[in-house]
């Protein structure tokens, strides 16, 4: 009986060996239950899609009533309000400007939401021409939802509420009064975008249902894991953007003679802002989703993707230090150097994901799909 | 304190020409090259080999993309992914050094290029990036790459691009999306791109046909370029409109004629996610292979009809190559898969290399 038990426990340490192997060939998911994929997408649509929108909308009918007000009655109080309120509704955009598809992917919303960069300065040609020839189409929502995206969206309000010949809006005046009325529109245009955009994905006959109901015959995702696919590729290319672009691009890490980026919405100074508020809303997105906690019902939350999210909120500190430290951040030595830094955290925060969907999600990323080549 | 862009890109890579592990001449006719990612994160050009695998590995500054043959010889040029600045020359199967050249300082490869009928001179697809338009470079392969001149694509963000067989008249895929280096590969004017097919004189730069899709389709970049039969040429499409839509991906074109998009059932189409990676024809031009990465899918067009005739699944193809054979192709994945194509062939994936394969692969013409 004894050596009978001995070669029992031995055939059962081979047996549960060769089931852990099995396992382990067989994926990441074998024996387990399936990664969820549309509870996932259910909870980043409730919890991070659909309130961010929301916010973005109240901010924007915020900012058109502030502009609004300053053209009804200029003054250096009004202009101020209006500018507080540019950059709430900026803030709000930056945290749900990952999301780039889906409704805000249509009729060029999203470059007409922000064109930038813009490595060629056509935008400040656009604008200046509006403003010198006093182009009456920018002065109506609907015309000018009909031109050129670079005359659009946050950076010409940028230009409009705070570079040097903003004062004009501070007096009673034609100039301040051509100005204003383009503010306006360009304000109120930015409200519709917000409007159309959050009412697509709160209606569940609109984009909602598109995003929910993977399948056969849906238009743009055929499986469950895709809509987790596309939420993935919006967190890394939300971070690549911030990285390589948003803080890149001004730094000046540039190919041979290209000269370096001027930095988003430059008059306001608003671009570390802007990128703390591209980083909470990837935050949101991983905790909103749930693909920080447990990536599958009745295990414990994912410690290394709650990292990810602390990693996240360790960057916070350091871009708001180096917007103390100059207005210019990317011509200050010090603040430059604090910026250069969070090349690694940025880096880090968007590999580990990565490893993450292809590991715990079962997603390919693939290494040619994520390209446009 | 000292931190520099390397440091914040955590970029770079040594250059040197790897030993030829198994390398053999008698291992198989079918000899293809390709741009890889190693394991270790460093990037190379690589010469594969049906049966023996891979034969060679050249490593690279960066990222590579397409490749080209010099007529006549076994040289290869492997070109920088877009927005890089460097190509290398290496001989496959030979010990020689490789050859280091790289665009303009106001330049920048799109990571394409084609050789003369002779093989002296090269032609580049680049971005003159401050005047955002396209152009093409040229260069004296028998004076180490030399640019010799250059003139306009005739359009922007040229990609691929092929000659002719009369050796003179080259067709250009200018995909129409602006990028600028100082902005990485951020799509810069989405809401105006208008993509074309151009085709140039080499011999006068003359732009001698141009043709855009229907101002509804001006979001439809065409990219990926083959030749087939009597000079048709067929290209491949990535759409930049919303997810929701699927406009055909797959498109041909004979001179003189307006830009023609296969029609196929939205089942065949909307799988491939709006995005086409790689296009080659077979060996005798009868055949067109397409593939898509962010849909796993290849289709093969018959040239006769125009129809899509077949589709084969592989997760994240891209890498399509003919084979010597006529109606046969080569398919190589990002997770490192190489399969083939032929009809009435049961054929699977050949090999799992532990390497990611990058978006391009050709065919090595014997010498």
């Amino acid at each position: 009986m004894q050596t009978k038990f001995h070669l029992g426990r031995a055939m059962m340490k081979i047996l549960a060996l060769a089931m852990w192997f099995a396992v382990l060939a067989a994926g990441p998911f074998a024996g387990a239950v399936a990664f969820d994929h549309p509870g996932v997408a259910r909870r980043a649509l409730e919890r991070h899609i659909v309130p961010a929108y929301e916010r973005l909308n109240t901010e924007a009918a915020k900012h058109v009533t502030a502009i609004a007000a300053l053209c009804q009655t200029p003054s250096a109080a009004n202009l101020e309000a209006a500018r507080a309120g540019f950059k709430s509704a900026l803030i709000a955009w930056g945290h749900i400007e990952h999301i780039r598809f889906g409704p805000i992917s249509e009729q060029n919303r999203y470059d007409s939401m922000l064109f930038w960069p813009d490595p060629r300065g056509i935008s400040r040609r656009h604008i200046t021409r509006a403003l010198s020839q006093q182009d009456p189409d920018v002065l109506v929502p609907e015309s000018l939802a009909t031109k050129s995206v670079a005359l659009q969206g946050f950076t010409a309000l940028d230009t409009l509420l705070f570079s040097s010949e903003s004062d004009a809006l501070k007096q009673p005046g034609a100039a301040g009064q051509f100005r204003c009325g383009y503010a306006r529109a360009l304000a109120v245009n930015i409200e519709r975008i917000a409007q159309a955009v959050r009412e697509a994905w709160s209606n569940s006959s609109a984009f909602a249902h598109v995003w929910l109901h993977p399948g056969p015959g849906n238009p743009a995702f055929l499986k469950p894991e895709e809509t987790t696919h596309a939420l993935g590729q919006a967190y890394l290319m939300g971070l690549e953007n911030v990285r390589n672009i948003r803080l890149g691009g001004p730094l000046g890490f540039k190919d041979r003679n290209a000269r370096p980026l001027t930095p988003v919405v430059p008059y306001s100074g608003l671009v570390l802002d802007l990128a703390i508020a591209d980083i909470e809303g990837l935050r949101d997105l991983l905790l909103g989703s749930g693909l920080a906690e447990a990536s599958r019902d009745g295990e414990p939350a994912h410690t290394v993707m709650q990292s990810v999210t602390g990693e996240l909120q360790m960057m916070i500190p350091n871009l708001r230090k180096a917007a103390a430290m100059s207005p210019k951040p990317f011509q200050d030595a010090n603040a430059r150097n604090t910026l250069i830094l969070l090349g690694y955290p940025l880096k880090n925060t968007h590999d580990t994901v990565l490893q993450y969907l292809k590991q715990e999600a079962g997603l390919t990323m693939g290494f040619n799909s994520l390209d446009g080549d | 304190m000292a931190i520099d862009r390397r440091t914040f890109l955590l970029a770079g890579g040594a250059v040197l020409l790897a030993p030829a592990p198994g390398a053999d001449a008698a291992c198989h006719p079918d000899v293809f090259a390709a741009a890889c990612r190693e394991p270790s994160g460093a990037y190379s050009a690589i010469a594969y080999d049906e049966t023996c695998g891979v034969t060679q590995r050249v490593i690279l500054p960066g990222r590579g993309h397409d490749l080209v043959q010099r007529p006549g010889t076994r040289e290869c040029v492997v070109f920088a992914r877009r927005p890089g600045t460097f190509a290398v020359a290496f001989v496959a199967g030979g010990s020689r050094q490789p050859v280091h050249f790289s665009s303009r300082p106001d330049r920048h490869f799109f990571g394409h290029g084609v050789f003369s009928p002779n093989g002296r001179l090269l032609y580049t697809s680049e971005n003159d990036f401050d005047e955002g338009r396209g152009m093409i470079g040229v260069r004296d392969a028998t004076a180490g790459y030399r640019q010799i001149g250059e003139f306009p694509s005739g359009g922007i963000e040229p990609h691929d691009l092929c000659l002719l067989g009369d050796g003179r008249t080259l067709v250009i895929a200018n995909g129409g999306i602006e990028t600028h280096p100082a902005s990485a590969r951020e799509n810069l004017n989405i809401a105006t791109m208008e993509p074309s097919l151009a085709y140039v004189d080499i011999a006068t730069g003359e732009l001698l046909e141009e043709h855009r899709l229907p101002q509804s389709l001006h979001k439809l970049s065409i990219r990926h370029l083959a030749l087939a039969q009597r000079d048709e040429v067929y290209f491949g499409c990535q759409y930049e409109g919303p997810i929701t839509e699927h406009p055909p991906l797959i498109g041909f074109h004979r001179r003189g004629e307006p830009l023609h998009l296969i029609d196929a059932p939205d089942a065949l189409y909307r799988p491939m996610k709006n995005y086409i990676g790689s296009v080659s024809a077979d060996r005798n031009g009868e055949m067109v292979a397409a593939t898509s990465p962010r849909g796993g899918l290849a289709l093969v067009v018959d040239v006769a009809t125009r129809r899509i005739i077949t589709e084969r699944s592989l997760s994240d193809v891209c890498g399509v190559a003919p084979r010597h054979a006529g109606a046969s192709f080569l398919l190589t994945s990002g997770a490192g898969d190489v399969g083939t194509w032929s009809p009435n062939a049961t054929d699977g994936v050949l090999h799992r290399e532990n390497l990611s394969w990058d978006n391009h692969a050709i065919l090595l013409d014997a010498v």
